[in-house]
């Protein structure tokens, strides 16, 4: 029953380090046919491999393991030059890579594994020339396993890793752990320890080996040698917090003369080009990145919330303060408050921006599924592409995180389908015959830019034209009317087009009004450039987070509404005298352009609208190129505000995204100016068809 | 002997009974936020310390002689499910136990609420008390029906 119990507690460990290991597999696999000699790719993928197989041996699920093993043998061929990279190599890992995430999802739903290996080890079985054996890690092990001690027995690369520590100050310790004699789970203690000493530095060595350790073969002890910055004791006592070990032993290790002039030796007669120490010191680097604290989502939400209601108090204090210089003559009063509000003021301004770090997650949690999406794709479709992804490390909300893969994935797939051409067109056209798409993310301002560019062959304002007259969605002569830019607009139109239709001309639109409204979910925008014959480039524009917003005060029939500010193009006051009418719409001509204008009291159906003073307060609002001025009561300011929903009762109600609560407490209604627009623009459709 | 508990408050003239379980708690009037493109009988919401709730009008939502919020008027907290709702009421007198024994099935006339929203009648000393049935009253489907009855409610465009 307890090992039960404990097995649950590894299966978690056992599943965030195996969705890790699949992860560099699907990356380094697919970098793999790129770059086919690379020795430090190949040991980083057979690592990878032989890391999987270690732990689902412990944890007893042998189809990983015996998946894993085959897998491991070709890599192994591989890195001895036995066999060289070819592309049917890669499909094959592949093939195994996509079973294994199939085997790993099993065990996460139902503990055990069902999916049948047999004719992918088969497969990989018949990649392997008559060579056998087991050569591998173990070898350079044997090698060095000759004298006393028999981990202090370095090789060269150990050396290297033991006086590159020395030198940046960490210590290197010695340390022979014991288990208790009735241990019943040596492997997943050992393992434990392992990762526990990983949090505080780098296990560069153990005896027996790492492999061994976690298929338990081994008696009571093993060794290690751990280079860290922590002292013995602290060391001691992290390892002492696993159950059931014995005994701690813990010693200093420093490189003795002898080992230093073999270093100097080893490193003369190191091979050119790579550099071990380097290699080891970037996956320290990688291994620090991912020691991160898993928080549970939802509460980080409950946190932001809390923070959320200390805006709000905030901004209360603030307005008591105001109210009571203008009654009170208290002054000091007055100043003891107003210092607290400052405080608090720049208390909950830091608070805020912690938790909101807290819930930011490297887009790479996105970007990481796309090379080799983009690769599957390229190779049914025929198409030659090298793909560059820059910006990994930009860091989004997770609410962003969620919901910008699926927009990113038809993008993608339009560049490799549409933009890129044939490596015969591409020749024909004059330019390599290898595609280029490339995907960056970055910050710039308040907003984080996605853009996903290619040289493929581009689109044509001109063809999209005849396309929307084709399709029956406009008529000639509207169509004629678009210039450039707006033509370009076109593949948002719903119904636009279907990827069959389309294939064979310069136009893109897979489900494009499902890319760009999945964006506005998210208050985000997207822009096209294109160059015909050049290529495409789309450029997505995403706030940083969706929990707290500026957002615009207004009132409208005497209630307080606000707009979200990313949403605000301008605010300007219209004379009445002014305003046209065009078939019941009322418009306004702002700077050339003519500015349909809806009285916000109406469109909401509050009540009828007051009587026009001779100005009109307008919120001019827009999102992508929509623009629509709602004519307000009056402005009451900027504030910050955090969305809440109108709860489960209410439910969604068309034109509202939420409420908030202001500084005096009372509630705000949080206009959807999305939902707005489109209602203002079927009106104004409607009223022009009339 | 099984009991009920019952918070008892006032409607129109008549007293009603609420199970004190799903009630969360009672407070006083406060101002409310409308929202358009409710039903009439949805008055809007409340900031409920940091929670936004909706508030609906017991009087109107079942179709009683409208009056104006008074000194002891109240909106009382209740939840249902996920659902949590204030209902504002004339007043709340008490909270009574009922033995079970003394509650009967609803007769086919009583007050003027639709017998559909009742659990029975308890007699408790010589008066009547109706039992409210909250589920029923904040049912997501009566609400859309009412929604749609009302005509506020515009499917997109």
């Amino acid at each position: 029953m307890t090992a039960d119990m404990d097995m649950s507690q590894y299966m978690s460990i056992f599943l965030d380090e195996a969705e890790e290991q699949l992860q560099i597999l699907d990356e380094s696999l697919v970098k793999l046919e790129d770059r086919r000699e690379d020795p430090e790719l190949i040991n980083k993928i057979f690592r990878a491999a032989h890391t999987l197989k270690g732990s689902s041996a412990s944890m007893d699920f042998k189809q990983t393991a015996t998946l894993t093993h085959a897998m491991e043998n070709v890599l192994d061929l591989v890195r001895q030059q036995a066999l060289t990279v070819t592309t049917e190599l890669v499909d094959v890992l592949l093939e195994a890579l996509d079973l294994l995430r199939q085997l790993i999802a099993e065990v996460a739903d139902s503990g055990s594994e069902s999916a049948d290996i047999s004719a992918t080890v088969a497969r990989l079985q018949r990649i392997q020339p008559a060579a056998g054996g087991e050569a591998g890690p173990q070898a350079a092990d044997k090698a060095a396993a000759a004298a006393t001690s028999p981990i202090l027995q370095l090789n060269d690369i150990e050396e290297n890793l033991v006086r590159a520590a020395e030198i940046k100050g960490y210590r290197v310790w010695h340390i022979r752990v014991e288990l208790e004699k009735d241990c019943l789970m040596k492997g997943p203690r050992a393992y434990i320890v392992f990762k526990s000493l990983e949090e505080v530095g780098e296990v560069i060595k153990t005896v027996p080996g790492v492999e061994d350790i976690e298929a338990e073969k081994f008696e009571l002890s093993f060794e290690l040698l751990l280079v860290s910055r922590e002292d013995a004791d602290h060391v001691g006592n992290i390892i002492k917090s696993t159950s059931e070990i014995a005994s701690v032993q813990i010693a200093p290790v420093t490189l003795d003369q002898e080992a230093e002039s073999r270093l100097g030796a080893a490193s003369l007669q190191a091979q050119p080009g790579a550099s071990p120490g380097a290699s080891a010191e970037s996956d320290e680097a990688a291994k620090r990145l991912n020691q991160t604290v898993r928080v549970d989502v939802r509460r980080l939400d409950v946190l932001l919330n809390l923070v959320g209601e200390l805006v709000i108090d905030r901004t209360r204090l603030a307005e008591a303060e105001n109210g009571l210089r203008a009654n009170a003559n208290a002054q000091d009063l007055l100043d003891a408050l107003e210092e607290i509000s400052t405080h608090i003021g720049r208390v909950t301004s830091d608070l805020q921006e912690e938790i909101m770090r807290a819930r930011m997650f490297p887009i790479d949690q996105v970007f990481n599924r796309f090379p080799r999406m983009v690769r599957d794709l390229a190779h049914k479709a025929g198409k030659e592409v090298n793909f560059v992804i820059e910006g990994r490390e930009t860091e989004l909300d997770r609410t962003v995180i969620e919901e910008i893969g699926d927009p990113l994935i038809h993008l993608l797939r339009n560049a490799i389908d549409h933009g890129i051409e044939t490596p015969e067109e591409r020749a024909r056209a004059g330019k390599p015959a290898r595609g280029t798409i490339e995907l960056k993310a970055f910050h710039q301002e308040n907003q984080i830019v996605i853009t996903i560019a290619d040289d493929g062959r581009g689109m044509e304002a001109q063809l999209l034209r005849q396309k929307v007259v084709e399709k029956g969605l406009l008529s000639a002569e509207a169509a004629g009317r678009l210039d450039d830019r707006e033509a370009l607009n076109l593949i948002f139109m719903p119904g636009f087009s279907t990827s069959a239709a389309v294939s064979d001309v310069s136009g893109r639109g897979v489900g494009m009004d499902i890319v760009r409204s999945h964006l506005e979910r998210i208050n985000g925008l997207i822009e096209t450039h294109t160059t015909p014959g050049r290529g495409a480039k789309f450029t997505i524009k995403l706030p940083l987070t969706l929990a707290i917003n500026r957002s615009l005060l207004v009132t409208v029939a005497g209630r307080i509404m606000a707009f979200p500010l990313s949403n605000v193009v301008e605010i300007v006051q219209v004379e009445t005298g002014t305003v046209q009418r065009i078939h019941q719409q009322d418009a306004v001509l702002l700077r050339g352009q003519i500015l349909p204008l809806v009285e916000l009291a109406e469109v909401l159906r509050i009540d009828s609208p007051p009587e026009r003073k001779k100005t009109l307060p307008v919120v001019v609002a827009g999102i992508s190129e929509k623009r629509v001025g709602f004519i307000v009561d009056d402005f009451i300011g900027e504030q910050e505000i955090v969305i809440k929903s109108l709860g489960d009762y209410i439910g969604q109600i068309h034109g509202l995204a939420g409420a908030t609560i202001m500084g005096n407490g009372q509630v705000a209604l949080i206009l959807d100016v999305r939902s707005l627009l489109d209602q203002a623009e079927a009106k104004a459709r409607r009223e022009l068809a009339s | 002997m099984v009991e009920e508990q019952l918070v008892v408050l006032q409607l129109a003239g008549e007293t009603y009974g609420i199970d004190i379980s799903c009630v969360q708690e009672i407070i006083r009037m406060q101002p409310v936020t409308r929202v358009p493109r409710t039903p009439q009988f949805v008055e809007g919401v409340i900031n409920l310390r940091g929670r936004i709730i909706p508030v609906i009008d017991l009087r109107k939502r079942f179709g009683l002689p409208l009056a104006e919020a008074t000194g002891s008027s109240r909106i009382m907290v209740v939840e249902v499910g996920a659902v949590v709702v204030g209902l504002i009421v004339d007043s709340v007198s008490e909270v009574l136990r009922l033995p079970q024994e003394n509650i009967e099935p609803t007769p086919p006339i009583v007050s003027g609420v639709d017998t559909a929203y009742l659990r029975g009648v308890g007699k408790w000393n010589d008066r009547l008390v109706i039992l409210l049935d909250v589920a029923k009253v904040l049912r997501e489907s009566e609400y859309r029906e009412l929604m749609a009855e009302q005509g506020s409610f515009e499917k997109a465009v």
